[in-house]
């Protein structure tokens, strides 16, 4: 019986075939799961390790993440001589930063006061503004507050705001009809006390005290005479109340006046951003290689025109070089100047041909000599095969020189590329040459720096200009590249040489910039 | 993004390290490069050996320049009449002893040149050995002889016999000399050298004897002897046969072939001078019957473009395996023939 016919007859017999579902098998169905048994293993050691706990080795953590461990040496792990200079050099710029917002803070309520009443006197007479309810409060450490923070001015001016848009003075004058209430919130003299004027609109002056700090914000008005009593009893300033309640006029520019006079004697210890933005004490080192390519100048001073050209085609320029350092002093975020040490070699190729030329090779060879007895020797002879041909000779031609870079540089960018312009003159040291130079007879003849009378030992001053382009790898190191031009202002060769040459090289710098203040 | 400490360091140190290599290279870069090209067709690049000598091989321009200068008078024929040459060499013809070539005798004057070949150095300056068929000869001189009219070469009369007095240069002459004659390719070559020439025995009745000059100017001695032959005419005798002999083979490098080297043996204390021939097989120079036990020298002489070799090498005695290499050195002509001089 195959599969499928089994399934045939259990399906027949079963299609249509019901029972009674016994008691209780739901109960069994609902039992709960059961747990297994914990293991015992496994209870023991949580029992035992749960709360252990163990020191890590750092080479652990080495393993783990050395990453993050190179990430830190960048400041920890700094030398100790860096690590005090990056905190100082850390604590100048906080400091810098926090005199700036200071400086920053304490102008800022002049334009305040200048502001607000202008707006007030845009809006004309303070009449208008009856409903308005102004709450002025001043925080004040201390009782001297009022002494150095306001001085008053005697102004019987009575003119109307509203006819003379131009004075504060005016403004507050205008509103000594509006009845004023006071009220002190706190009497104690270091905290803070606050002027309550209901319904009454003259001005709001929002100021910085200085030396606490703390925000003072007064609102002008008339004050009884009840009240005035009342602030004297206080310890207030006599003086300021009786200005307000007698000439009832508030003097911005006085105030102004006051607060700058106070401000400069924080500006006399404090360096302001703008000031430190200047004096940039960084000195940094480039070191540089670059490959050169001379651009010839050739006229004749007293060589015939076939000389010339045979001159002309003989020499070919090749790829030459410079290396070198510069000094940087970063004049300031933009400004550079740079000085340093160079060796240049300018290369030439002078090809000519040599007639007659024997080149010699060592031969060997191989004899079989038949000797007197009629026996064969084989004779192997080592000897010198002479051939005698033309040579196309190709002479490097070296131009050497070793020179001093003074530059003035102007860059811009950000911390992370900049790009600058370098320009400056190059005063040489000294010059020499190496290789063959056609002689009067268009014969090529080998001279050097002792025996050399047509090329100068100095050849001066040569103009420098280049494009920088600096990429940063890390906090003190960049990574840059300059393309340059060099043009020699003065001739290589002497006057006594029959023809004049001069060089100007085009190059493509390429080097580290490292900071040497070790940051 | 910016690069790891370590990253960084390397990038410093390949910096540093490619400004090095750049000095570095700098300092040891090659100032000279050279193309050399030969030239096609030019003799010293033409290492190449042929079985036979051609007639423009350069080898026949040696004898241009080495050949010693030829002394040249003119003698009437109608009457016995004698010439004296420098060096006390004399010349003495009977009357109406020469005859054109077809046979008319010939009268009036006529033009005689004459080449003494006296010294070493000078048989070697005219390419002549002294074998007879490869025996070797000690010979106290040798003597070239050209008679000539309007250009055309005479000969001797049936009969006629010439004299020739030849000074020796030991100024001790030896008896018992015999005369021998150049046989040369017929006909012989306008120019260069006669690679076939050898010395034969006279057999014309020819005889050789001493002469002495006394009297006015410096006494001298030498050889006196009578011919019937013109051209090149020898004095002297065989070498010994019974001694010791070997085969002398000498190798020169590749650039000196048969077609611009020659290469003698010149016997010591002997006027012995073997021609070594051009082997063609073995690219070598080789001559037999080359005394054991004996002192010689191998001079071999070069010219290729216009310029001269010589070599030079001293051997006691050559051995029983006779291969020496001589290495031939460029020197002038003016040096060379001194050189030879002093053999």
């Amino acid at each position: 019986m195959t599969n499928e016919a089994f399934d045939d007859i259990t399906k027949q017999k079963l299609q249509d075939y019901s029972a009674a579902i016994p008691d209780g098998l739901w109960d069994k169905i609902r039992m709960p799961a059961i747990i297994p048994p914990a293991d015992q293993f496994d209870q023991f050691v949580q029992d035992k390790l749960f709360n252990y706990t163990g020191l890590v080795s750092l080479e652990l953590w080495n393993r783990i993440k050395p990453e993050e461990d190179e990430d830190k040496k960048y400041f920890f792990f700094l030398p100790r001589a860096g690590m005090v200079a990056a905190s100082i050099l850390l604590l100048i710029v906080a400091g810098t930063v926090s005199a700036y917002l200071y400086y920053q803070k304490f102008n800022y309520p002049n334009n305040t006061i200048e502001n607000s009443i202008q707006i007030n006197n845009n809006k004309g007479n303070y009449q208008s503004k009856k409903n308005n309810t102004t709450k002025a409060k001043e925080e004040v450490q201390t009782n001297q507050i009022n002494e150095l923070a306001i001085t008053p001015i005697e102004n019987e001016s009575t003119a109307n705001s509203s006819q003379d848009n131009t004075s504060s003075v005016n403004d507050m004058s205008n509103s000594s009809t509006q009845k004023t209430n006071i009220t002190i919130e706190s009497m104690n003299n270091s905290s803070s006390l606050s002027f309550g004027i209901p319904k009454k609109q003259s001005q709001n002056i929002q100021f910085n005290n200085n030396h606490s700090s703390s925000e003072t914000l007064i609102n002008n008005s008339n004050l009884t005479e009840e009240e005035f009593n009342y602030i004297a009893t206080q310890k207030f300033d006599v003086s300021l109340i009786s200005f307000q309640n007698k000439s009832k006029k508030y003097i911005s520019t006085e105030k102004q006046i006051a607060y700058t006079n106070h401000a400069s004697s924080i500006k006399n210890v404090v360096i302001c951003p703008t000031d430190q933005k200047m004096r940039n004490s960084d000195w940094d080192l480039e070191v540089y290689a670059s490959p050169d390519y001379a651009f010839k100048t050739v006229s004749s001073n007293t060589a015939s025109q076939q000389y010339m050209n045979t001159k002309d085609s003989s020499e070919k320029a090749r790829l030459g070089y410079t290396v070198g350092f510069r000094i940087i002093k970063p004049i300031n975020d933009h400004l550079l100047f740079k000085t340093g040490l160079q060796f240049s070699q300018i290369n030439e190729n002078f090809v000519y041909r040599s007639e007659n030329e024997i080149k010699t090779t060592t031969v060997v060879t191989i004899r079989n000599i038949i000797l007197a007895n009629g026996n064969t020797v084989t004779i192997s002879d080592t000897s010198v095969l002479q051939q005698i041909g033309f040579k196309n000779n190709s002479v490097k031609n070296s131009f050497r020189s070793i020179d001093i870079p003074v530059l003035i540089g102007y860059q811009f960018g950000n911390d992370d590329l900049r790009i600058g312009i370098n320009a400056g003159v190059i005063f040489n040291l000294s010059s020499s040459f190496k290789g063959v130079l056609l002689d009067s007879s268009l014969s090529p003849k080998p001279f050097s720096k002792e025996t050399n009378s047509v090329y100068k030992n100095n050849i001066g001053i040569g103009i420098y200009t280049g494009i920088n382009i600096a990429k940063r790898l890390t906090y003190n190191t960049s990574i840059f590249a300059e393309p340059y031009f060099r043009y020699n202002l003065s001739n290589s060769t002497t006057p006594l040489s029959t023809f004049n040459q001069r060089f100007s090289i085009g190059g493509l710098s390429v080097g580290l910039r490292l900071n040497l203040n070790n940051r | 993004m910016y690069l790891t400490r370590r990253n960084i360091n390397m990038i410093r140190m390949r910096f540093f390290i490619m400004i090095i290599i750049l000095a570095s290279f700098s300092a040891c870069n090659k100032d000279l490069s050279d193309d050399f090209r030969q030239y096609p067709n030019n003799a010293m690049n033409d290492t190449s050996w042929s079985a036979n000598i051609s007639s423009n091989a350069a080898l026949n321009g040696i004898l241009d320049s080495t050949l010693p200068s030829m002394m040249i008078d003119s003698i009437n024929l109608n009457t016995a009449d004698t010439i004296r040459f420098a060096n006390n060499v004399e010349l003495s013809f009977p009357a109406n002893a020469v005859n054109n070539p077809t046979g008319y005798t010939i009268s009036g004057k006529i033009k005689v040149e004459m080449l003494p070949l006296l010294k070493k150095g000078d048989i070697i300056r005219a390419l002549q050995s002294t074998t007879s068929n490869g025996a070797l000869l000690e010979i106290f001189g040798q003597v070239f002889i050209k008679l000539s009219n309007n250009g055309r070469e005479l000969i001797l009369a049936p009969s006629k016999s010439i004299k020739i007095r030849i000074p020796d240069t030991q100024d001790n002459p030896l008896p018992a000399m015999i005369v021998f004659k150049g046989r040369e390719s017929t006909p012989p070559p306008p120019w260069g050298k006669d690679t076939s020439a050898t010395w034969l025995r006279s057999n014309d009745g020819s005889t050789i004897g001493t002469w002495y000059k006394t009297g006015s100017g410096p006494n001298m001695k030498g050889y006196e002897f009578t011919t019937q032959n013109l051209r090149w005419v020898s004095g002297g005798k065989f070498a010994d046969s019974t001694v010791p002999k070997n085969k002398l083979t000498v190798i020169l490098p590749p650039n000196f072939t048969i077609k611009n080297t020659v290469a003698f043996a010149v016997i010591e204390n002997s006027k012995t001078i073997v021609e070594l021939k051009a082997n063609y097989a073995s690219r070598s120079f080789e001559a037999n019957n080359i005394p054991l036990q004996k002192k010689l020298t191998i001079i071999t002489l070069t010219k290729i473009g216009r310029d001269f070799y010589y070599g030079n090498r001293s051997i006691n005695d050559i051995g029983n395996i006779a291969i020496y290499n001589v290495s031939p050195e460029k020197r002038s002509l003016k040096s060379i023939l001194s050189e030879l001089d002093k053999l």
